[in-house]
């Protein structure tokens, strides 16, 4: 606390709005409010300037531009709120990832982690301590230092068990939770008595919280209402590229430049070169689409069906549509075997149980055909949770799994699945038909139409589907509490490190989605992935890791647990007013598809400029 | 006349209650929870769950739930929302201002066209004026009033003469104050021409229809008969019987000031109550929706009350509290 002190006293000068506007030189830094001097309605902040001194540990990018400018693009819904230790959803998050950092960041086009906060980092000989050394010079976007003090705080905040947060999870390894502890004020450790594995990647999900802003708040217990969106937003304090100006509620939410921000552009400027922008937010999806043609956005989204529209227009409209390739996400078909489920005969538990029945189903569909109709061709068939978008953990050695209908009527036939009926329907010897319901979400058209691409490829071998598209809520609450349900069309998000699936693939796990939250394992492959998962948790290095999660992919392609479908590419646009776009499908996760690299946003002059005002 | 009004408010307490127990209990009824909604990524632990839905009292039986609602409703505190976990009272006002401007100019169009259309439809029936008009409204009641919101962006986009939805421009904050009202203007005129024809036609019918049934009676032929001039025997005789019905839908159309007409806001991206109202159901964000049905009820019974009195001026032979 003195060294801050001592800091803001004899470094920080700031200087009242002068009617004279004279410009006064004074070493350090010079805070000038630029409205203070009329004329410049623009709602930049405050005019900070820093010294190549204070910026000589700052990040230097290969970003070229020039400064000046701002982004105007759209979201879909009403963030929930500005406290991203709370936040569930990426109608807040996709914000928040503007406004605040992480330790380390994974850099989505190398897809290798980089310093952000944190400048390096290393683990003790047994790998149970780890070392972080902060970046120097770095400061809250109000001017206060940034110190390993507000990192051990945020994982106070984390590991406080008041909090309703996701991150606790992903920062428990294996049972443990770290301990933090502040070494000097740039040096921050963390230790557990086990060796940690993927620390790393579980460091890309904590943004680092500002301790001058809400140690008081958090001490007197109302951390949880702490930066809800109807906050003064000047409390919110980051150390992103930008902070947020102000947010009307179902309209925009507009962003100032942070004047302290520790990126440096390749001649070393400091970054962002843009001085803010604007997010609409628009709830419809064709509102967007027109909003964007009506040069209303600078960049955005596509699906599926408007991709041809959007991609005919390139020239005419200047603009840029690009196909980003797919990202970590999966679609999945699955088979209830919970035995909590009592609505389901138990002949049907029983086929499901059989690994031969699981794999029938996997040779019976046509995933190429699904991405091909589907998706239109915007998509491809998968076979693994693992994207084929990830250069490291996607176990190549794995065949696609065919189209085989005989293969699969083969298989059916092998558990007693032979006779057809008078309707074409397969039954046993007891005369029990091969008969299911499909339960998808009745929202998302794309899942709505693999499910019929399922009826129609299962009913060629004669099992009959009949689609159940259920309202989501009620969905979830026959996933999570009922177990009500035969078969299940649904997705998950994926990630670059398998391991924070692990509430999917572990047999404990409440994601479990085929019967979770198992006291032990029910089948002998069960207990070898949470063997494998278990290892993985005290597993630092990449290789290793590989070796375990290939043999994970591998069991899967054999068990078939969940039958994978297809993965959706990212589609966007984007309008070339703005250089140094470049949508990554690989940030999807932790950072937002196309503004993960906002802070290198930048004017291009001439180049089609907005119909709005800059 | 005031005996009469307060009697009337009085009489809205008991109606309210039974009202919210009642949507009360149809959202608890219905499947899921707020917390659960949230638990559909892998991310979320069992654990964390609980104590998301301990923390907002979500795992007490219902009708506790609903008594502790209850409870805190008479006092005028609405509770949170929970997917904000701001009050809802500040949100619903967040957003009352919003609806009530579109409503409003909705409403004006609606009326102002309706009203004479509906005359002169009722005047010159089964001439070309009356079937042209007949066009024009069974058109507008038939489209889906979101699609007709969808063609209108698709025209503002292509004639580039309109906003594509909104009530502000993006670069709202580097306007002056009357750049920003013309700026607002504008985004009001293709919302408030979709509402407002689309609720003018139902209008007109019922006014030709009410007026048709009045030029009928005895005392206009014998009006005429007296040798009033037709303008005399229509907007002094006839129309003036002939609005009664008009009052009472002028009074459920109250109502709706403040109820938002979800689907085209979303589709016009407007940032009414309507909207929110419909997110806040969808996310079963209970304490949202039932603050904004408490509201939209009170709306309705304040404007049955208003439309009661209104009849009672207009029309010398009810008289209230009698």
């Amino acid at each position: 606390m003195s060294f801050q002190r001592r800091r803001a006293a004899g470094r920080l000068v700031l200087i009242r709005p002068s009617k004279l506007c004279a410009k006064l030189a004074l070493p350090g830094i010079v805070l000038m409010m630029s409205t203070g001097c009329g004329g410049n309605a623009h709602p930049a902040g405050p005019d900070v300037r820093l010294t190549t001194e204070d910026m000589a540990d700052y990040f230097k990018t290969k970003a070229i531009g020039k400064p000046g400018g701002r982004f105007i693009d759209v979201t879909y819904g009403d963030p929930k709120t500005f406290n991203p230790l709370i936040s569930n959803e990426t109608s807040s998050s996709d914000h928040l990832a503007l406004v605040f950092n992480t330790l380390v960041n994974r850099n989505p086009e190398s897809t290798k982690f980089e310093p952000a906060l944190a400048e390096s980092w290393r683990s003790s000989p047994d790998g149970k301590v780890w070392t972080f050394k902060l970046r120097k010079g770095v400061r809250w976007s109000d001017g206060q230092p940034f110190t390993a003090s507000d990192v051990v705080f945020t994982f106070q905040l984390v590991y406080d068990k008041t909090i309703p947060t996701t991150a606790r999870d992903v920062l428990t390894f294996a049972g443990h939770q770290l301990d933090c502890r502040q070494v000097d004020d740039l040096t921050v450790e963390f230790s557990a008595p086990i060796r940690l594995g993927p620390v790393l990647d579980a460091m890309t999900a904590v943004q680092i919280l500002p301790k001058h802003k809400l140690e008081s708040i958090w001490k007197s217990h109302k951390f949880n209402q702490a930066w809800t969106v109807g906050v003064n937003p000047d409390e919110i304090v980051g150390t992103g590229p930008f902070t947020i100006a102000k947010y009307v509620p179902g309209q925009n939410i507009s962003f100032r430049r942070n004047p302290y921000h520790w990126r440096l552009s390749a001649d070393g400027a400091q970054l962002p070169f843009l001085t803010g922008g604007v997010t609409q937010i628009v709830p419809d999806r064709n509102t967007m689409l027109l909003r964007f043609n009506a040069r209303e956005a600078d960049y955005l989204w596509l699906r599926p069906e408007d991709w041809s529209v959007v991609q005919a227009g390139e020239s005419a409209g200047n603009y840029t549509a690009q196909n980003v390739g797919p990202a970590w996400g999966f679609t999945y078909f699955s088979f209830n075997v919970n035995p909590a489920n009592k609505n389901i005969p138990e002949y049907k538990r029983a086929w499901f149980k059989q690994k031969a029945f699981r794999q029938a189903m996997a040779y019976a569909l046509d995933r190429d055909n699904m991405a091909q109709t589907v998706l239109r061709g915007m998509g491809r068939a998968l076979w693994s949770p693992v994207s084929v978008a990830d250069p490291v953990f996607y176990n190549k050695s794995l065949p696609a799994y065919p189209h085989d209908p005989a293969k699969a009527s083969a298989l059916l036939a092998s558990i007693g699945l032979s006779h057809r009926d008078a309707e074409g329907v397969l039954t046993d010897a007891q005369g029990h038909r091969a008969e299911f319901t499909l339960l998808t979400n009745n929202n998302n058209n794309i899942r709505l139409a693999l499910c019929t691409a399922i009826q129609e490829n299962l009913r060629a071998i004669g099992v009959k589907i009949i689609i159940q598209p259920t309202d989501f809520n009620s969905l979830v609450a026959r996933l999570r509490e009922s177990f009500n349900w035969e078969t299940m069309v649904l997705g998950f998000t994926g990630g670059p490190e398998p391991y924070t699936g692990r509430n999917i693939w572990m047999s404990s796990g409440q994601s479990h989605v085929w019967w979770p939250r198992q006291q032990k394992p029910g089948t002998p492959w069960e207990s070898e992935i949470d063997a494998i998962f278990d290892a993985a948790a005290s597993e630092p290095v990449t290789a290793r890791r590989k070796t375990l999660y290939d043999r994970w992919q591998a069991i899967l392609y054999e068990e078939q647990p969940l039958v994978f479908l297809v993965t959706e590419d990212s589609l966007v646009a984007f309008r070339n007013r703005i250089s140094n776009i470049r949508p990554n499908a690989r940030a999807g996760v932790t950072l937002p598809v196309i503004r993960w690299n906002s802070y290198e946003f930048s004017e291009r002059a001439g180049a089609g400029a907005a119909k709005l005002r800059p | 006349m005031i005996r009469f009004i307060i009697k009337r408010l009085l009489t809205m307490i008991p109606l309210l209650i039974g009202i919210s127990f009642l949507c009360f209990a149809i959202l608890q009824i219905s499947p899921g929870d707020y917390v659960l909604s949230l638990t559909s990524g892998d991310q979320f632990s069992e654990e964390l769950r609980r104590q998301i839905t301990h923390e907002f009292g979500l795992d007490k039986p219902w009708p506790i739930q609903y008594l502790l609602w209850l409870g805190n409703a008479l006092h005028l505190n609405f509770g949170m929302s929970l997917a904000t976990r701001q009050p809802v009272t500040s949100v619903l006002w967040e957003r009352m201002g919003n609806t009530m401007i579109l409503s409003l100019s909705s409403l004006a169009l609606a009326w102002g066209l309706a009203i004479p259309l509906g005359i002169l439809s009722a005047v010159k029936r089964n001439t070309w004026v009356d079937r042209l008009n007949s066009l024009f409204a069974f058109t507008w009641i038939s489209i889906p009033s979101f699609f007709v919101a969808l063609l209108a962006l698709l025209f503002a986009q292509r004639s580039g003469l309109f906003p594509v939805g909104g009530m502000h421009s993006a670069d709202v904050d580097l306007m002056t104050g009357p750049e920003q009202f013309v700026d607002l203007l504008r985004h009001l005129v293709l919302p408030t021409l979709v509402l407002g024809l689309g609720g003018c036609a139902g209008i007109m019918r019922q006014m030709r229809g009410s007026l048709l049934d009045t030029l009928r009676d005895n005392y206009i032929t014998a009006a005429r008969a007296r040798g009033l001039s037709e303008r005399k025997v229509i907007v002094k005789h006839a129309v003036r019987n002939a609005i009664n019905p008009l009052i009472t839908i002028f009074g459920f159309s109250l109502a709706g000031l403040l109820s938002g007409a979800a689907l085209v806001e979303n589709v016009m991206a407007w940032p009414g109550l309507g909207r929110l109202i419909l997110e806040s159901v969808l996310s079963k964000d209970i304490y949202m929706v039932m603050g904004a049905f408490m509201l939209g009820a009170t709306m309705l019974m304040l404007g049955n009350l208003f439309s009661d009195i209104l009849l009672a001026i207009t029309d010398p032979r009810i008289r209230l509290g009698k």
